[in-house]
């Protein structure tokens, strides 16, 4: 009883403790670090050393060798600014543990579609101030700039790479079941027909969706918007998916499914799964993005002549419509004010320098192609269109990926409307809908509108948080 | 009365010899203390830092919310109301029950048989423990791929093509809500029943022959012998081993996270599925400590519940 009674004093001090530690760590009213103070004064010349992510491995020496060229190339033109190159590339666990730990790079490349939750979070650096001092030579898309800026001004990334999300389509299953893979499907209706035509002329899936990883989500988000619909409101407050688009999509999926048995038997893929059962001729067409070309032909081998794109598929009467995504370099909230300037610079030479600069183009290019790498998948410009025009002229010497097989998706750019993430918690919420969609393709008697409402209610809970 | 003690009671009121003084500095150096700290302090130091604070520091994160840059904020025990009003909670709390359930029920068999039969080999004992030690080499990731693989649900998959030989399947394995659990404990029961199998067969060897022996000059067979003589004299080890499963499999994470994401439709969504989505999807610290701090609790009173019904056992 004694020892009973010691044990739980000794328990009571340690809670106590522990609540004494965590309260002591409360909000001391500290302003938001992501933002340098207004009035603070940037000595432009000082001396600044940053750290960059996404040096190419040492596996691939041509990459690394032109990445170094890069570094010294850019000291040189920056005296006061040394910059120390590591391999530290996006992941989502490591990054929280160093960014924990104040061990994160100064700019390191960050997916599209992770911009919106790291800003919210206060994860990442605002960059007005630095944008503008440092003066960024490329003529940035404003959409794209835009969907990376919050309502009062402040821009958290820079977009170095955008991509709309498309129709990935396999041209030789197209052939094998007579289609014409140079007219892709462009409502949803040809992609039922088409999936249907390929599952019975050749045994393979006609079409397959991820379901996993919140790439599930972020597909069903891209179906729900090409009918028309939307997640959230624009607030961020409430979930809006709970309506008729986003029926009518799953009906879709569900008609694909049990129907017309079209849509195979693996409804737990995430991108690379897909991709590797795409690249090996199993699956005739899933929703992607044009950087998807990369792992399915350059790792998965499949030929380059088979890969097509068309664009997003047309739900019912909307109007054509396309999620964005993409590659965004974000800079770190330790960083100081001079080192902000520091790494939206070196930002500007590398990851943009090939827009405004023929020779780092062609350099670039040339180092590409020598490594066997993707020389270079069509996308939404992250600069202007001349701007990216013309970098095309430069690089064409060198071009190795059949743009032609993209030609229906680069003609669409003009008539889609880019459709930007869900303004908040763009991934929790992707991750609760990977459910909804799992749902209805593994559970024949799921009933779209119930699957639907639950899900909504546990978005409500999630951005109510 | 008094003066004719006798020699017994003498010697009981003799006076013991003084104890050494513990109060004394220099007693205790030359006893070696500073020995004695040296040798603890590196234990303490790398326990302390690896070990102990981040269980501090987590409890200390779950009374908080936190965004790892600014300063943290004290919310009081919101974020453990947030997590236990979860809908997904009751899910996860049966999905890992079950896979406890069916790890025991799978798993906790057959490393005990594999012992005890392969004990009872003579020559190729050696061979065996290798064959059986072989899946713990295996990274768990890679031999998650791998099963990945056995498991497709296409008629061509690797179970599927066989089992297609007896006119049964094609099953969907992974893609059912129905076999995703007992196909993921399956996988885990190949990936982990060597290291049991080794600890079992090495607590085995302590079993003393000559009962065998005269179990066997008694005429008992196999399993009169299992049952009466092995059983019964590695019961010490067996229970740890059940309680050591038993928490390991409350813990399951890499299974479900690398086969299926938690899915179908949350099947196979753990506890701690959940604390990692609520740490690395949301970024919700908070959320995620309280989590693993009640999981804690209840581990903690599941041992606590488990020694004293083993100890009346004994």
């Amino acid at each position: 009883m004694r020892t009973a009674t010691k044990r739980s004093s000794a328990l009571a001090v340690l809670l106590a403790l522990t609540l004494g530690a965590a309260a002591c760590g409360g909000d001391d009213g500290q302003d938001d670090p992501t933002r340098p103070a207004a009035d603070e004064e940037v000595d432009l010349d000082a001396d600044v050393t940053i750290k960059v992510g996404d040096l190419p491995p040492a596996s691939e020496p041509e990459e690394r060798e032109f990445f170094e060229g890069q570094v010294e190339a850019f000291m040189q033109a920056h005296p006061n600014i040394t910059v120390e190159a590591g391999e530290e590339i996006w992941d989502v666990q490591t990054f929280q543990a160093k960014l924990a730990a104040g061990d994160l790079p100064d700019v390191l490349a960050v997916p599209f579609t992770e911009a919106n939750s790291l800003a919210e979070r206060g994860q990442i650096a605002e960059l007005s101030q630095a944008m503008d001092l440092a003066g960024v030579s490329a003529d940035l898309n404003p959409d794209l700039v835009g969907l990376v800026s919050s309502d009062d001004g402040g821009v958290y990334a820079i977009p170095t790479a955008a991509q709309a999300l498309g129709l990935i389509y396999n041209r030789d299953l197209f052939e094998q079941a007579g289609l014409d893979p140079d007219d892709p499907p462009r409502t949803w209706d040809d992609v039922r027909a088409a999936a249907r035509q390929i599952t019975e002329a050749t045994g393979a899936t006609g079409f397959a969706t991820m379901t996993t990883e919140n790439q599930g989500g972020w597909m069903l988000a891209a179906g729900v918007y090409s009918f028309g619909g939307t997640i959230e409101n624009p607030e961020g407050s409430e979930a809006t998916f709970a309506d008729q688009p986003a029926a009518d999509y799953l009906e879709l999926l569900r008609a694909m499914r049990w129907e017309d048995q079209s849509m195979g038997s693996n409804f737990l893929y995430n991108a690379a799964g897909l991709v590797e059962d795409f690249s090996a001729g199993r699956v005739g067409m899933f929703i992607g993005f044009s950087g998807l070309y990369r792992p399915a032909v350059i790792r998965n081998e499949m030929p380059a002549e088979r890969f097509g794109m068309g664009p997003m598929p047309v739900g019912g009467d909307s109007d054509p419509t396309a999620l964005t995504g993409g590659v965004i370099q974000v800079v770190s909230p330790d960083a100081t004010p001079e080192q902000r300037v520091a790494a939206v610079r070196w930002i500007d030479f590398f990851y943009l320098g090939q827009f405004t600069d023929e020779t780092v183009a062609v350099a670039q290019a040339s180092a590409g192609a020598t490594a066997g790498q993707a020389v270079t998948v069509p996308e939404r410009p992250a600069v202007s269109q001349e701007a990216y025009d013309q970098y095309f002229e430069w690089i064409a010497p060198y071009l190795n990926v059949p743009i032609t097989n993209f030609d229906t998706y680069i003609q669409a750019f003009g008539e889609q409307t880019l459709q930007p993430e869900p303004a908040v918690k763009a991934q929790e919420v992707y991750s609760e809908l990977d459910v909804v969609v799992q749902q209805v393709l593994t559970d024949e008697g799921a009933d779209v509108e119930t699957v639907l409402d639950e899900a909504a209610t546990a978005v409500d809970r999630l951005l109510s948080r | 009365m008094t003066a004719a003690a006798p020699p017994a009671l003498e010697t009981r009121a003799r006076p013991r010899p003084r104890p050494p003084r513990h109060g004394s500095l220099r007693s205790w150096v030359a006893r070696g203390g500073l020995t004695k700290i040296a040798f603890a302090i590196p234990l303490v130091v790398v326990f302390g830092y690896f070990s102990w604070w981040p269980i501090i520091d987590g409890v200390a994160m779950s009374v908080q919310r936190t965004n790892l840059v600014d300063a943290p904020e004290f919310v009081g025990w919101s974020n453990f109301a947030y997590v236990l009003s979860d809908p997904l909670l009751p899910k996860a709390i049966g999905n890992t029950l079950l896979f406890a359930v069916l790890s025991l029920l799978i798993g906790f068999p057959v490393p005990l048989l594999l012992a005890t039969f392969m004990a009872e080999l003579r020559g190729a004992r050696r061979l065996y423990s290798v064959l059986a030690y072989l899946p713990v080499i295996i990274p768990p990731v890679v031999a998650v791929l791998l099963w990945k693989f056995f498991y497709s649900p296409e008629p061509t998959g690797l179970f599927n093509t066989v089992l297609g030989w007896f006119g049964a399947g094609p099953f969907a394995w992974l893609n059912s809500t129905g076999t995703v659990l007992p196909a993921i404990v399956v996988e885990a029961t190949w990936a982990y029943f060597g290291s049991t199998t080794i600890i079992y067969l090495a607590a085995l060897t302590s079993v003393r022959r000559e009962l065998y022996e005269a179990a066997e000059i008694d005429g008992a067979g196999i399993v009169r012998r299992t049952w009466h003589i092995t059983l019964p004299q590695i019961r010490g080890v067996v229970l740890v081993m059940l309680l050591l499963q038993i928490i390991n499999t409350m813990q399951v994470f890499t299974e479900p996270f690398v086969f299926t994401g938690g899915g179908p439709n949350n099947a196979s969504t753990t506890i701690l599925l959940m604390i990692y989505n609520y740490a690395f999807i949301e970024g919700d610290y908070g959320a995620a400590t309280a989590l693993s701090v009640l999981l804690a609790l209840f581990l903690g009173v599941v041992s606590a519940v488990y020694f004293a019904a083993t100890r009346r056992l004994n």
